[in-house]
């Protein structure tokens, strides 16, 4: 806000100054008059660029940053089509240059060729105080010469025939018309001191300005974009009409300065919005994702992401452990029926009195049936209960904490009954403010209990005591 | 002059952050190197400024590091990038939920079978033990302190145990510590429990309960 202020004011003391050279450009030849004319068509692009500067100055720069911030984050895995985000900055890097560095500083950037991060390395190297004030002085420079071209276009315009006849002897006369302006600046600064009176009535003037710049610079706009041939070509036409010779000895000019500037901006903006609206859809998917992701757990730890990744690894893997352990009940099912004969026989063989001889036999068929050992465990956690179930071929080990509470053990003690489980070895007691018990079950034949049942009905179990407790209180 | 001034201070100003804003994309060793020229002022906000910057650093490095094992579980990848990770991860859970859901139908599919060979199984089990050795149960009720008690009970094994529980329970006391071992079809355990309230009479009533519950024989 403050750099615009600043700008205007400058503004309105150069009109003013400009309107005092009028009478001096009255007794000027008609030549004269011709040249002053012209180069106003020359640096147009130069005046609308600068007037839009110092306003988006700062949301530009912010956005830039942004959209670093954002690149920073992408994993280096990413697509290639991610790699062309990077290249992004230094194209809108490109586009703030004018603001500091002189004409000078820009020939030297358009001269550079190759990716634009190097571009962007060889002005950091470059830079140091010295040549910043430099730099700062020669934005001045600029400004004042565009101020002083843009109140020239006030002057009536004469026959265009002229400009037809255009030719390279005409071009290094205009060029040589640049370094003359120098010498003008003293005259404007020994304006400005007899002037200050008068600023209101120049910022009505500039804003008139400002719209009859932007009219006449929208061809330019895209001229710039065209080929040299084609800009041959157009020359070369017969009959056309004097404003389109005028612009293209105006982009002749400015071809090797501006153009180039122009384009690159361009490129930097256009990629630079879609990249934002890319950007934001990309981090509200990722949020949907995590957080479809965290409600599968059964019972999620944190919610930051890293934690949410971590709990699906051992959630897969709990899960991979369960199917397991059901496909190798799932056979055993399958194979109760042929189980099912040899108990009839081994029953009719005791009746017979030769027990003790058939019961190995039957033992060793069911192992081979059996096949591999069944092996599983699961693990569950809830804010006052700890359940680890273990389960090795037919027995299950159970260690089940849970905090200082009346009738743990009973509770417990009925679940196993509701699987069948036949109680082995149980040891257990009060631990500081925790009741910790470690049971040793066998499972019956022919039963279907798995790790992650008894896990569950356990939790199950506490829960439902837990609400009957508060009820009861 | 007065108003030259002005006016070069402001584009000055603007300068400055255009010339910030370029350091800083150069890379954070530039944009650090910028702050201690600035002075005195500017080191302690390197300093903080490097700190946070570590702490992202690692929160980024460990998300990663997750990530890459999460790519290591999942069995087929479609594309190494995070959101095809996460995408795969989450299909891959609920498949794995839906077989595990299937199995358990499959498994639930007869039950009476189930139940069958388990009463199966249970009787000849018991008649076998019945058979060996003769019966008795045995209940000891020793006082240790002012509430405290040693039980230790000798019965069968099947559903006993719940039972003894459920007595415990309805008298309010409480197992402190517990042991129980089985074999041959019976079992013994050893109780330390808590009672509170009415000592004599309570501990006369849960004497005879355990006894109904163990079948002791009355003398």
């Amino acid at each position: 806000m403050i750099a615009g202020g600043g700008y205007f004011d400058g503004s309105h003391d150069h009109i003013l100054m400009e309107g005092s050279m009028i009478h001096d450009s009255s007794q000027s030849s008609i030549y004269d008059n011709t040249d002053v004319e012209q180069q106003n068509f020359r640096f147009a692009p130069f005046i609308i660029e600068d007037h839009s500067n110092p306003a988006n100055l700062t949301s530009e720069a912010a956005r830039v940053i942004d959209q670093i911030q954002h690149q920073l984050g992408i994993d280096i895995e990413q697509d290639h089509s991610d790699h062309m985000m990077q290249e992004v900055p230094p194209a809108e890097t490109e586009n703030l240059v004018p603001a500091v560095y002189g004409v000078q500083d820009h020939i030297l950037s358009h001269q550079i060729e190759g990716p634009h991060n190097i571009t962007v390395e060889q002005q950091v190297l470059g830079y140091d105080p010295a040549s910043y004030r430099n730099g700062t002085y020669a934005a001045a420079h600029d400004l004042l010469n565009s101020l002083h071209i843009q109140r020239c276009s006030l002057i009536p315009e004469f026959p265009s025939t002229e400009h037809i006849f255009s030719d390279p002897a005409q071009n290094m006369v205009n060029r040589l018309d640049i370094t003359n302006d120098l010498p003008g600046v003293a005259n404007h600064e020994s304006g400005m001191m007899f002037s200050d009176s008068t600023v209101p009535l120049g910022y009505h003037a500039t804003q008139s300005h400002m719209l009859k710049d932007l009219y006449h610079s929208l061809p330019q706009n895209y001229g710039l974009f065209t080929s040299d041939d084609e800009r041959d070509g157009m020359v070369g036409v017969p009959g056309v009409s004097g404003n389109i010779f005028q612009e293209i000895d105006g982009r002749q000019f400015d071809s090797p300065i501006l153009g180039s500037r122009k384009q690159k901006g361009g490129f930097g903006k256009g990629k630079g919005k879609a990249n934002f609206a890319t950007e934001r859809e990309r981090r509200e998917q990722f949020n949907v994702k995590y957080g479809a992701l965290r409600s599968l757990f059964p019972n999620p730890t944190k919610n930051d992401r890293a934690s949410i990744v971590g709990d699906a690894i051992e959630y897969i893997n709990e899960l991979n452990r369960t199917v397991k352990e059901l496909k190798i009940l799932l056979e055993k099912k399958r194979n109760s029926a042929d189980r099912r004969k040899i108990l009839k026989l081994d029953e009719e063989a005791a009746d017979d009195g030769e027990s003790s001889s058939m019961q190995p036999v039957s033992d060793d068929q069911n192992n081979q049936m059996n096949g591999t050992i069944r092996s599983s465990w699961v693990q569950r956690r809830s804010k006052e209960c700890d359940v680890d179930v273990r389960i090795v071929d037919d027995e299950i080990n159970i260690k089940f904490t849970e905090k200082k509470r009346a009738n743990s053990l009973l509770c417990a003690a009925k679940v196993l009954e509701e699987f069948h489980l036949e109680l082995i070895h149980v040891v257990g007691g009060i631990i500081g403010d925790h009741h910790i018990f470690m049971f040793n079950t066998k499972i019956p034949k022919g039963s279907s209990v798995y790790a992650c049942a008894v896990a569950k009905k356990l939790l199950e179990a506490v829960e439902i005591k837990k609400q009957a407790y508060n009820i009861f209180n | 002059m007065p108003r030259r001034r002005r006016t070069r201070s402001s584009e000055e100003l603007k300068a400055e952050d255009f010339v910030d804003s370029v350091l800083n994309f150069g890379g954070e060793e530039d944009g650090e190197e910028e702050k201690q020229e600035a002075g005195g002022d500017g080191q302690p906000a390197a300093e903080f400024k490097s700190k946070n910057l570590e702490a992202e650093r690692k929160r980024r490095g460990k998300l990663n590091r997750n990530i890459l094992a999460l790519r290591a579980v999942v069995p087929n990848i479609t594309k190494m990038s995070k959101e095809s990770t996460l995408s795969d991860a989450i299909d891959l859970i609920k498949r794995l939920q839906n077989q595990v859901l299937e199995l358990q139908r499959q498994l639930a599919d007869p039950p009476g079978e189930a139940w069958e060979k388990q009463g199966s199984a249970s009787c000849s089990e018991s008649f076998t033990a019945t058979e060996n050795m003769p019966y008795q149960g045995q209940i000891e009720l020793v006082p240790l302190g002012p509430c405290k008690y040693h039980l230790r009970i000798f019965c069968k094994k099947a559903g006993v145990f719940t039972k003894v529980l459920e007595a415990l329970c309805s008298y309010n006391a409480q197992v402190t510590s517990l042991n129980t071992i089985t074999f041959y079809g019976y079992a013994e355990s050893v109780f330390t429990i808590e009672v509170k309230g009415e000592q004599d009479v309570v501990m006369v009533e849960l004497r005879s309960l355990l006894s109904n519950i163990v079948e002791v024989p009355s003398n």
